[in-house]
């Protein structure tokens, strides 16, 4: 469904002429795959580049560099007069459920208007078919005719997923869809999610900072830090088993937050995610790295598979490993 | 109770309820909330948006607007606060209540040198000279694993980092050795190793100082592994009250149970999540009985007519439900 090689994509910081060329290394060189009816995981802390992937498959932002075929449209770049078709194909999901919908339009045109834009659908057969999609979402039907003010949330959340939905998309992108919500509401969200992909066949790529959610969510997940993909399994074999130093940071931050206290081989790491304008070189994770040596600075460690499916960018994963069960 | 033999609390809070005054009626924020915090111990508030967390602790320091109406008892190391003048309070406040808040973005004036502003906090509350106030400063610095603290002094807020930021922020409140810090959602804006850290200093500030802490968050995983006690707050309020290990592993009111199965955690392989129905109420058109009854799995006749207060059902521990009235206890359920 997603074939991403060698991503790149830099946002330049001044349009000025002769101003020094400075960039924000937003994503570099970030490859991986998504299978059809899968979902994968995006994980990483602010800054990491988690967001702008998103926007790269929904083509909302062009690539500076790579190649990306996102449910069979090319998008280095997209062939022209196919963009239409593209947006019938590729949904989105986002976080903040409250400027997602337009206050002034009823519920109608806002859950209906990618029927209306892409088939035409209008009048009596569209409030037929949004009252469906709302069903469908779990909101009684009258909601066709109520503002979206008049909804929490949650509920504000599911008018955005049945408006995604509307058009049957092959693939659709959720950015952190849960974490503007309550706790208490969150898991209703996420079961629907879950059950919608499994009913309508759909591939998702699922975005968010919190582990467990994600670890709930993907068939298999990347993490990324600072622009650079540093680990990506299958969601049991990352969580049961994180190599590269910064996941096993990552889910010692969780764990410690988690139910019940965790422990195990992670790593505690102090300071701070460096600037994106301009990254440490070699590995970016080095001045945070409790194991970095001179190597990581010198060299990129490319991402390399560990065991199957398992792959992950680190020179030194095995002496950590070793250093860490021992 | 052993209220005799326990040593002197740092706040008593006693069957504490806010209402605020509005146009279209009364709306109930906080309803009859009690609890009781010793010395160094940190307590989490905890619950979801509207529960009335932030406003109790507005309560607690006497920040509510106008139109506020503030019933019950807060006592400070005995003493009544809600008694007390606007000058006594602002005597209090900064010296020994003091608060973290969640964004540390806008907490510090973007004009003034972080060094001024942290001796602004000293001057006005303390009587200390210039030279112990810079003294105290970097020692407080050090104190928040701050590197390099004499730059930090003399930079502004804007070439500080968030998670810097609220350690610099912590370093003032606590600064005075104040006997209570109010943190409200102090990690919420922060990235999760940086939350870690920030968790890791707390719990050094209340073993260095002795400080009690009350938590104010909507993370139960927060709560869970730095609080010895918790208040679960649900619709204004406290449906459970207990040591916070017994309330992870025994729950005794159905919102905190189901709260905690609604939790994905890592490592479990559940397909899926058990949702709680519903959702959360309007403060301004709460049901009678009990708020959470219309979402309760085990809501019975009795639960949409009139709510109970809370029930003692252990040491130190309350629920706010009938399923735990002591009548009925035994009865089949």
């Amino acid at each position: 469904m997603v074939t991403a090689e060698g991503l790149v994509k830099h946002f330049p910081l001044s349009r000025r002429p002769f101003a020094e060329k400075r960039v924000v290394h937003a994503v570099d060189d970030v490859g991986f795959t998504v299978g059809a009816g899968e979902t994968f995981g995006l994980v990483g802390e602010s800054g990491c580049g988690k967001t702008t992937i998103g926007k790269l498959l929904l083509y909302l932002e062009p690539l500076t560099g790579g190649r990306l075929d996102v449910a069979g449209h090319s998008l280095s770049p997209l062939a022209s007069g196919t963009e239409r078709a593209f947006r019938r194909d590729v949904q989105a999901v986002f976080q903040d459920p409250y400027g997602a919908l337009n206050p002034r339009h009823r519920v109608l045109d806002v859950v209906g208007e990618p029927l209306t834009v892409q088939h035409g659908v209008r009048g009596a057969a569209l409030r037929e078919q949004v009252q469906e999609l709302l069903r469908i979402v779990g909101l009684p039907t009258r909601a066709v005719d109520q503002y979206p003010h008049e909804f929490s949330g949650g509920m504000r959340q599911r008018l955005a997923i049945a408006r995604a939905i509307s058009v049957r998309p092959k693939f659709m992108v959720l950015d952190e869809p849960v974490s503007a919500l309550d706790v208490s509401i969150r898991a209703q969200v996420l079961n629907l999610l879950r059950d919608l992909q499994e009913e309508l066949g759909l591939t998702y790529l699922f975005i968010a900072h919190d582990l467990a959610v994600v670890e709930f969510m993907s068939d298999r997940v990347g993490v990324m830090y600072l622009g650079r993909m540093v680990e990506l399994a299958d969601a049991a074999q990352l969580y049961r088993r994180p190599l590269h130093p910064y996941t096993r940071a990552l889910l010692r931050a969780a764990q410690a937050t988690d139910l019940p206290r965790g422990g195990r081989d992670t790593v505690a790491i102090e300071g701070e995610v460096p600037s994106p304008i301009n990254p440490p070189s070699g590995c970016r994770f080095r001045t945070r790295c409790p194991f970095a040596q001179a190597r990581c600075a010198a060299e990129v460690p490319a991402l390399t598979e560990v065991e199957e499916g398992h792959r992950i960018a680190c020179h030194f994963h095995a002496e950590i490993e070793a250093k860490l069960t021992a | 109770m052993t209220a005799t033999a326990a040593p002197m609390a740092v706040l008593e809070v006693e069957n504490l309820s806010v209402r605020f005054r509005a146009r279209r009626g009364d709306v109930p924020a906080v309803d009859g909330v009690s609890f009781r915090l010793a010395p160094g111990e940190i307590l989490g508030v905890v619950g979801e948006s509207g529960c009335g967390k932030s406003t109790l602790c507005s309560a607690l320091t006497r920040l509510l607007p106008d139109n506020a109406v503030v019933t019950g008892s807060i006592r400070y190391r005995g003493e009544e606060l809600l008694t007390k003048t606007a000058s006594e309070m602002r005597a209090l406040r900064g010296r020994e209540i003091t608060m973290v808040l969640q964004n540390p973005m806008t907490a510090m004036d973007p004009l003034f040198t972080v060094g001024s502003q942290f001796d602004e906090v000293l001057r006005y509350n303390s009587a200390m000279s210039a030279a112990e106030r810079g003294a105290r400063a970097l020692e407080m610095l050090r104190l928040v694993h701050i590197p390099s603290p004499t730059e930090r002094l003399a930079s502004y807020p804007h070439q500080m980092s968030g998670g810097m930021k609220q350690r610099m922020l912590t370093a003032m409140a606590t600064a005075l050795k104040p006997g209570l810090l109010l943190a409200d959602e102090p990690t919420t804006a922060l990235d999760v190793t940086i939350q870690e850290q920030i968790l890791r200093l707390l719990a050094e500030i209340r073993a260095t100082l002795g400080t009690a802490i009350i938590l104010v968050t909507h993370d139960l995983g927060i709560v869970r592994r730095l609080t010895d006690r918790v208040v679960i707050m649900y619709a204004g309020r406290a449906v459970e009250t207990g040591e916070t290990e017994t309330i992870f592993t025994e729950p005794q009111h159905p919102y905190t149970r189901a709260l905690l199965a609604s939790i994905p955690r890592i490592g479990q392989t559940n397909r899926r999540l058990t949702a709680i129905d519903g959702q959360i109420p309007d403060l301004a058109s709460l049901p009678p009985g009990c708020a959470f009854a219309p979402r309760c799995p085990q809501a019975m006749a009795r639960c949409t007519e009139a709510y109970p207060s809370p029930f003692d059902t252990g040491p130190n521990r309350t629920a706010r439900c009938w399923l735990h009235d002591p009548a009925q206890r035994g009865a089949p359920a």
